[in-house]
C-alpha cells in the first residue's frame, strides 16, 4: 500500500503490450492499493493503468466521482483485472488530459456508452456499463493496456494541438 | 483581380490580425485563405489575397501601416491553380525530443509521393523530459507504401507513431 510515481511518456512501458494477470493473489492486491492510492493522491486524476506504474498487467483504477461535478449514475471506486471491452456504441469528441502525458490535452473521439468485464480484486466477475465521462475513463484506461496513448487517439489535426497548456482540474483521466 | 501570397510575423501582440485585415480590406483586397497562429512567441500570418494591387504595392501598403508592429512582411504572386485539400490520412508522430524528426518523417512521406495538407509540432511533455509531437495530415493513394515508409522512418529515429485513415475515424 504505498502512493508511486507515476512514468511519464517516453517511458518504453507505456507503449508496450500488458500481459494478462489470471489469478487474483496478494502482488495482485498489493498491485490494486498502490493504483487507487496513487491515483487519491494525485491531483484531478480519475483513473490509473499499471503500465503508469511501471507495471506492464493488465490492470487498471478508475473513480470519476471525484470530479468537481460527479457524473450521474457513475460507479465509483472501480479496479479491474483482465478488463475488456465488450461493447461500445455512440461517439464523442472531448478533451482529455492524461498523467503521462504532463502538461498536455487534446480532443479525444471515444464511444460514448461501453460495457467492459473485468476480474475485481476479491476475485469477482464484474460487468459494468458506463455511460458518457466515466465511459470516456474506462475507454482512457483499457488504451493503457494496449500501450495507446491519448496521442495515439487523435481525430483531425485541428484537435491535436489546443493551445490551452494544462485541463481543466478534474479533467485528467490518469 | 489577381492573388497575392502574402506572409506577416512578429512578436505576438494584440491587433496584429486586424491590422493586417484593415489594410486589405480599405485597399478592396478579398482574403481568400489563411492560416495564423503563435509560434512561440511570435505571431504568424499566411494568407491568399485577391487583389487589384501588384506585391510591391501590397508590401509597401503592409509595411507602412503596420511599422509599429514592428512585422517582416513578404508579398509575392500566387498564380498556382487552387485545388481542394482532401487529406486521407492522420499521422500522429511523438518521442523523444530530438534534432531530425521532422526531416526524417517527411523525407520518408516525400519519397512514397505523399502530400501534406497541413503540418502541426509542438514540444509537450514534463520539462525533465520533453516529448516531441507532430500531428500531419496528408494525402495519399498508396496507404501500404506510406505505412511502410513511416514505420522504416519512425524505427530509425526511435520514435512512436500512429497512421490512422481520416475516412475511417467513426464509430
Amino acid at each position: 500500500m504505498a502512493v508511486r510515481e507515476v512514468v511519464t511518456y517516453p517511458a518504453r512501458v507505456l507503449k508496450g503490450l500488458t500481459g494478462p494477470v489470471g489469478e487474483i493473489g496478494p502482488r495482485e492486491r498489493a498491485l490494486a492499493e498502490d493504483l487507487v492510492d496513487t491515483m487519491y493522491d494525485s491531483p484531478g486524476c480519475v483513473g490509473l493503468a499499471a503500465p503508469q506504474l511501471g507495471v506492464p498487467s493488465r490492470a487498471f483504477a478508475l473513480d470519476v466521482s471525484v470530479m468537481k461535478k460527479p457524473p450521474e449514475g457513475n460507479h465509483g471506486l472501480v479496479v479491474l483485472f483482465d478488463p475488456e471491452l465488450v461493447l461500445a456504441t455512440g461517439s464523442e469528441l472531448a478533451r482529455e488530459g492524461c498523467m503521462s502525458v504532463p502538461d498536455y490535452t487534446c480532443d479525444v473521439r471515444r464511444a460514448t456508452d461501453v460495457v467492459v468485464r473485468g476480474t475485481t480484486p476479491a476475485g469477482e466477475t464484474r460487468v459494468i456499463e458506463a455511460t458518457g465521462f466515466e465511459a470516456r475513463a474506462f475507454q482512457h484506461e483499457l488504451d493503457h493496456l494496449e500501450g495507446l496513448l491519448v496521442l495515439d487517439r487523435v481525430a483531425a489535426r485541428s484537435d491535436v494541438f489546443p493551445r490551452k497548456r494544462r485541463a481543466a482540474k478534474g479533467q485528467h483521466l490518469k | 483581380m489577381h492573388e497575392l501570397a502574402v506572409t506577416a510575423i512578429g512578436a505576438d501582440r494584440p491587433g496584429i490580425v486586424a491590422a493586417v485585415a484593415r489594410v486589405l480590406h480599405e485597399r478592396g483586397g478579398n482574403l481568400e485563405d489563411s492560416a495564423m497562429t503563435i509560434l512561440g512567441g511570435h505571431f504568424a500570418i499566411v494568407l491568399l489575397v485577391a487583389t487589384e494591387d501588384g506585391p510591391e504595392e501590397l508590401r509597401e501598403a503592409l509595411t507602412t501601416a503596420t511599422a509599429e508592429l514592428g512585422l517582416t512582411i513578404s508579398v509575392s504572386t500566387a498564380d498556382s491553380e487552387r485545388r481542394a485539400a482532401d487529406p486521407t490520412h492522420l499521422l500522429s508522430v511523438y518521442g523523444a525530443d530530438k534534432p531530425g524528426i521532422v526531416a526524417g518523417v517527411t523525407s520518408a512521406l516525400a519519397e512514397v509521393g505523399a502530400n501534406i495538407v497541413d503540418l502541426e509540432t509542438q514540444v509537450i511533455g514534463a520539462d525533465t523530459d520533453p516529448v516531441y509531437a507532430m500531428a500531419i495530415e496528408l494525402e495519399t493513394d498508396a496507404p501500404a507504401e506510406v505505412t511502410a515508409a513511416v514505420e522504416r522512418a519512425c524505427a530509425e529515429l526511435g520514435v512512436d507513431h500512429m497512421l490512422r485513415a481520416i475516412a475511417a475515424e467513426t464509430y
